[in-house]
């Protein structure tokens, strides 16, 4: 304990950012948990029949896409996540190491968030075209023949058809996710005292030791943040497969059981049904069954870095 | 005899430590070059898409470079600069993420002051709360925040309804504040050692003394950071604006962007919509190299500690 | 200090919550008092009644005492918005001039038709909505649910104010008369059809001569692609490209005689002539004389028609001008699409029509009424069609001189040249149109026609015609 408690004053200075949130984010939060438990909502009436328990959560899970849903967002969190770090994280060590073309190489790292979603698109489908993609083009320089990545099924190899795309997707993720991570890890890496480092330089003490004993542990609430963020992002992950897939979210040629949707991909589909009686209701419980699950593993990830991280 | 042993000792000893420092130099530039390419290949996709005339974008394979002669700059950004009323959306953006920026800034920076430095009951519970709202998918969001807009009385279809303070508030309020750049620089504020605290309590600083004066100050390059990326929101968003505004008048760049080509049947003009997306992420970029230099500064605490 | 504040949070959570939803445990009903006009609460249109139905009040005279404003919601850009706006300006003079009335339009893009469907649905639920919006018949039967548009028979009926109906292309009024109890809850506006292009060069070389009057059928297809299909400089991989999947799966399924959908929402696609059209299609998508946008990974065929890649393409009147080679390289010929029964021929129609929302005075409604009406005038919905690719919507608008004379354009060399083909083949299909059934709900049209599409590409791909039947139905949810 730092001091004393002062509630009144604390409150004050919660007090702008309070007001707002109440209007715009709690409220709202609370209305979809209650829309959630209405039984047969009529969207554009603005009536219900009535309350239900579990009514619309059941017809959540037992929509056709449910599992294939839960399945590909929990390959994308675990996958993208850990590796979207880590390398975000070494960069930015790397970047904030050098003196030379700092700047320019930092302008470089910034650029994805000024590219054109659908040049970005563009770029992938590019990448990955199995004919003369960039990617199977650097396969064939050590020997590997062209994979089909994101294009047509070809008959004979339909069931890898869902793994390549998810690879392709992948890595569309964590290229899409680098740019803010960076951007976070170096004015966190900016905010660490410079006499610490001073301080190992006189020592002659080791890069690697330098690394894990002052750079990871000072700039923990920031690798805390991201972590933290980047799972919860990566948890609602929806517009990457929009923006590399379109629509129908898979590849095109493949059926139903090769779809890319995700959890927040059904939070849509129910969305884009607004005028059907429940769909609302229907939607707000994907997004609780979502919240819930979320929610439960951020949990325990604070749990088990609470005693590595200053959170 | 002994001593000159240790020197040439020494000189081999510190000639490693030069080779190794200069592979290591090579071996970061190496890794930073090859990471830079993988981010710039969308981008310089863009830029080159944006040059190509219609026939040349629509080669398969597509070429990767194209001769000078080959360029088509004026007619591309000239027709995509007339495509839409840019100007007019320019001008919005800025206001609109002028407005919410600051407002954003400043109501992150007094709630992360409070969750990272002072000690209220249900300090922790609140701010897990706080968390616990980036959990549901914004879509869940706009629904509720549309109808709230409207019975504010902000937004209206009939255009004859909505001032254009009306469309400000519709567009910023929303916005004036972020969970997720709270956490951020709770984060940030977090990094400054308590022992800087606890001697501007007993120097008798106020708390608002210390916050404008030592912890704002180091938290700059996040704040600058907090700064270009709610910029940066403004400048994609298109959902909302083109949900809570009844003129065209009142849009963004990005709906701007959008609905220029919208209505084409059987064939994407991609040359003029990158040339357009580049024509207005422009500004963007510019305030990125002007501020990235506030990021990268650095701070030294020597001066404060004193 | 915490306490109070959470109070005052529950109080505006339940206040907000209370002023949105009404909880009524009763069997639903739907309250005719509140909407007279709600297809429940009426009875079912006779089509042979010549008196009007009398659900809604009409004006007889436009009240000029105060300027009429109207909010008028398109999906236009900046090309087709300024001719939209045109035709307004025009609108609203004539009612200055005419009538002495002030009529302040404001038309606004909302963008794409996902969007302003999104947007409409919101504004339905906020209770201030616009007062036309454009639209599918799809989106207009959402609308319905929220009793948010209103029948315009009275106004076509009306002695003063009304239309001859028979002027109008058979199919576009049968889709705005497919809405429950048979009224039409909106109004033909901007209708395209399909066309086919073909590589004239490349048939003359190998001696054939499409034919420009409707007769190709799926059979003379197998033929040519006997000679075309190849890797000769004057053969191409494949025979005919289909830019639509969707449409081609629905036009194929009709001209098969087989099921896709019906107005009530039933899925009727796993019957034996569907299925055996797959089975037919699957083969020549196998010999390479059907292919489809994503044999080059595309979202049109068009690339790879100039290209040469394909020698025959079908797609929308709108995107004619996108298959002509710049250079010149070749010349492009533009039929009717082909048909597998001449008996059972069909071709898509598709676009939107327009819809006056119930949320509005007498005196907008009329003049609602009034502005469509003057965009569908022939001179109108001609002039409409030759500067977007669309269709008159009318038959008086096809024989209008202006349109005449563009039909009749064979010179080369004008700019229309080939918008006028493709509205010549266009001409010759009017009267075997078809659309597609509208229904919303749980599952929609839309929802039904992205399952076509996928189902096409996944044949294209290979899997089986019972497979992608099964996989539509499981996604439609009918088990």
């Amino acid at each position: 304990m730092l001091e004393k408690q002062s509630n009144v004053k604390a409150w004050l200075y919660l007090a702008p950012a309070m007001l707002l949130l109440s209007v715009f984010t709690f409220y709202p939060l609370f209305n979809a948990f209650f829309l959630a438990f209405l039984r047969d909502y009529e969207f554009l009436l603005g009536s219900a029949r009535g309350f239900t328990f579990l009514g619309n959560f059941i017809n959540v899970i037992n929509k056709p896409d449910f599992g294939i849903a839960m399945k590909n967002t929990a390959v994308i969190t675990f996958v993208s996540v850990p590796i979207a770090v880590i390398v975000a994280l070494m960069i930015s060590v790397a970047l904030n190491s050098i003196k030379k073309f700092q700047g320019f190489l930092q302008t470089v790292f910034f650029l994805p968030y000024v590219t054109n979603a659908i040049a970005i698109g563009m770029a992938f489908a590019f990448i990955f075209h199995s004919d003369y993609g960039l990617l199977n083009t650097m396969l064939g320089w050590v020997g590997i023949d062209p994979i089909n990545w994101i294009n047509l099924r070809q008959a004979g190899n339909a069931d890898t058809s869902w793994i390549r795309a998810m690879f392709a997707l992948l890595v569309y993720t964590i290229w899409g996710g680098l740019a803010f991570k960076i951007m976070v890890f170096l004015s966190g890496l900016q905010s660490i005292d410079k006499q610490y480092y001073d301080a190992a330089r006189i020592d002659a003490t080791p890069k690697r030791r330098v690394f894990s004993k002052i750079t990871v542990p000072l700039l923990s609430p920031m690798i805390a943040y991201i972590t933290i963020t980047s799972f919860i992002g990566a948890f609602k992950a929806y517009r990457t497969i929009i923006g590399m897939f379109g629509e129908s979210l898979r590849p095109p040629g493949a059926l139903s059981k090769d779809s890319l949707i995700t959890i927040v991909g059904l939070v849509y589909d129910s969305l884009a049904h607004a005028d059907a009686t429940g769909a609302i209701s229907e939607a707000a419980a994907a997004s609780i069954i979502l919240f819930l699950i979320i929610l439960a593993f951020t949990l325990i990830q604070m749990q088990v870095s609470k005693r590595r991280v200053h959170f | 005899m002994e001593l000159k042993m240790n020197n040439s000792q020494m000189n081999v000893n510190q000639r490693e430590i030069q080779i190794r420092q200069i592979i290591f130099k090579t071996l970061i530039y190496l890794f930073l070059t090859l990471f830079a390419i993988f981010v710039l290949v969308p981008f310089y996709w863009m830029v080159l898409t944006s040059l190509k005339e219609i026939d040349e974008v629509r080669k398969s394979p597509p070429s990767l470079i194209i001769g000078f002669s080959q360029i088509r700059f004026w007619a591309n950004y000239v027709a995509a600069w007339n495509a839409a009323q840019y100007w007019r959306y320019m001008l919005n953006t800025v206001t609109v993420a002028a407005i919410s920026t600051t407002g954003t800034v400043f109501t992150t920076i007094f709630a992360s002051f409070a969750f990272a430095r002072l000690n209220f009951r249900g300090r922790d519970l609140l701010f897990l709360l706080l968390i616990t709202t980036m959990m549901i998918p914004g879509e869940m969001f706009v629904i509720t925040n549309y109808i709230t807009v409207s019975r504010l009385g902000w937004f209206s279809p009939i255009a004859s309804q909505q001032s254009l303070l009306d469309a400000l508030l519709a567009l910023t309020m929303p916005f004036m504040t972020s969970v997720f750049y709270i956490f951020f620089l709770r984060q940030t504020f977090k990094q400054i050692p308590d022992e800087l605290y606890l001697a501007a309590k007993v120097d008798g600083t106020s708390d608002w003394k210390y916050l404008w004066k030592i912890m704002v100050p180091i938290a700059s390059p996040t704040i600058i950071t907090i700064t270009i990326l709610n910029a940066m929101g403004t400048w994609s968003a298109y959902i909302w604006p083109k949900l809570v505004t009844s003129r065209d008048e009142y849009r963004l760049v990005t709906n701007g962007l959008r609905e220029a080509y919208s209505d084409f049947v059987g064939q994407v003009l991609y040359n003029q919509q990158m040339a357009a997306a580049l024509i207005v992420t422009t500004p963007l970029l510019i305030t990125f190299l002007f501020l990235r230099k506030y990021i990268m500064r650095g701070v030294s605490r020597s001066g404060i500690k004193g | 200090m915490k306490k109070i504040l959470s109070f005052m949070m529950l109080g505006v959570f339940t206040l907000g919550l209370a002023g949105c939803v009404t909880i009524d445990e009763d069997p639903y009903e739907v309250d005719c008092e509140r909407y007279p006009t709600h297809p429940e609460c009426i009875e079912d249109i006779d089509p042979n009644d010549d008196e009007a139905p009398g659900l809604i009040p009409v004006l007889d005279d436009i009240p000029t005492a105060e300027p009429i404003e109207i909010t008028f919601w398109h999906v236009y850009g900046e090309s087709k918005g300024a001719l939209l706006d045109e035709q307004i300006a025009e609108f609203t003079q004539m009612m200055l001039d005419d009538y002495g009335v002030t009529v302040v339009i404001e038309a606004v893009s909302q963008g794409d038709y996902t969007s302003i469907r999104n947007n409409t649905l919101n504004a339905i639920t906020a209770g201030i909505t616009p007062t036309i919006v454009v639209g599918y018949p799809d989106h207009v039967a959402g609308y319905l649910k929220g009793n948010a548009v209103i029948p315009l028979n009275d106004f076509i009926m009306h002695e003063t104010w009304g239309v001859d109906l028979t002027d109008f292309i058979q199919s576009y009024l049968d889709e705005n008369q497919q809405y429950a109890g048979g009224y039409m809850y909106s109004f033909p506006y901007s209708k395209s059809t399909e066309m086919m292009v073909f590589n004239k060069d490349k048939f003359e070389a190998n001696g054939i001569t499409v034919p420009l009057d409707g007769t190709i059928t799926w059979a003379d297809l197998d033929t040519w692609a006997d000679t075309m299909v190849g890797t000769g400089p004057n053969q191409c991989e494949y025979l005919i490209n289909f830019d639509s999947p969707a449409n081609f799966f629905i036009n194929s399924v009709r001209q098969w005689q087989g099921g896709y959908t019906n107005s009530e929402g039933d899925i009727l696609v796993d019957n034996t002539n569907t299925i055996a059209m797959l089975d037919y299609v699957q083969e020549r998508f196998e010999d390479k004389t059907f292919a489809l946008p994503v044999a080059w990974n595309e979202s049109y065929g068009s690339n790879n028609f100039i290209a040469g890649d394909v020698c025959m393409s079908v797609g929308s009147t709108a995107g004619i001008n996108y298959n002509i080679p710049s250079d010149g390289s070749f010349e492009v010929g533009v039929a009717p699409i082909p048909q597998y029964d001449m008996d059972n021929k069909s071709a898509v129609q598709q676009g939107p029509n327009i819809a006056i929302m119930s949320n509005s005075t007498d005196a907008q409604r009329l003049v609602s009424w009034l502005l469509i009406k003057h965009l569908t005038r022939a001179d109108n919905t001609a002039d409409w069609a030759m500067e977007t690719g669309y269709l008159p919507v009318r038959y008086s608008g096809f024989e209008s001189a202006a349109y005449q004379t563009f039909l009749e354009i064979t010179d080369l060399n004008n700019s229309l040249y080939y918008s006028a083909a493709a509205a010549r083949a266009a001409r010759l299909q009017t009267e075997f149109f078809d659309y597609d059934p509208a229904f919303a709900g749980a599952v929609t049209s839309s929802d039904a026609r992205a399952e076509a599409e996928v189902a096409m590409q996944a044949l294209f791909g290979g899997y089986s015609a019972q497979e992608v039947i099964d996989d539509m139905l499981r996604q439609l949810g009918v088990n």
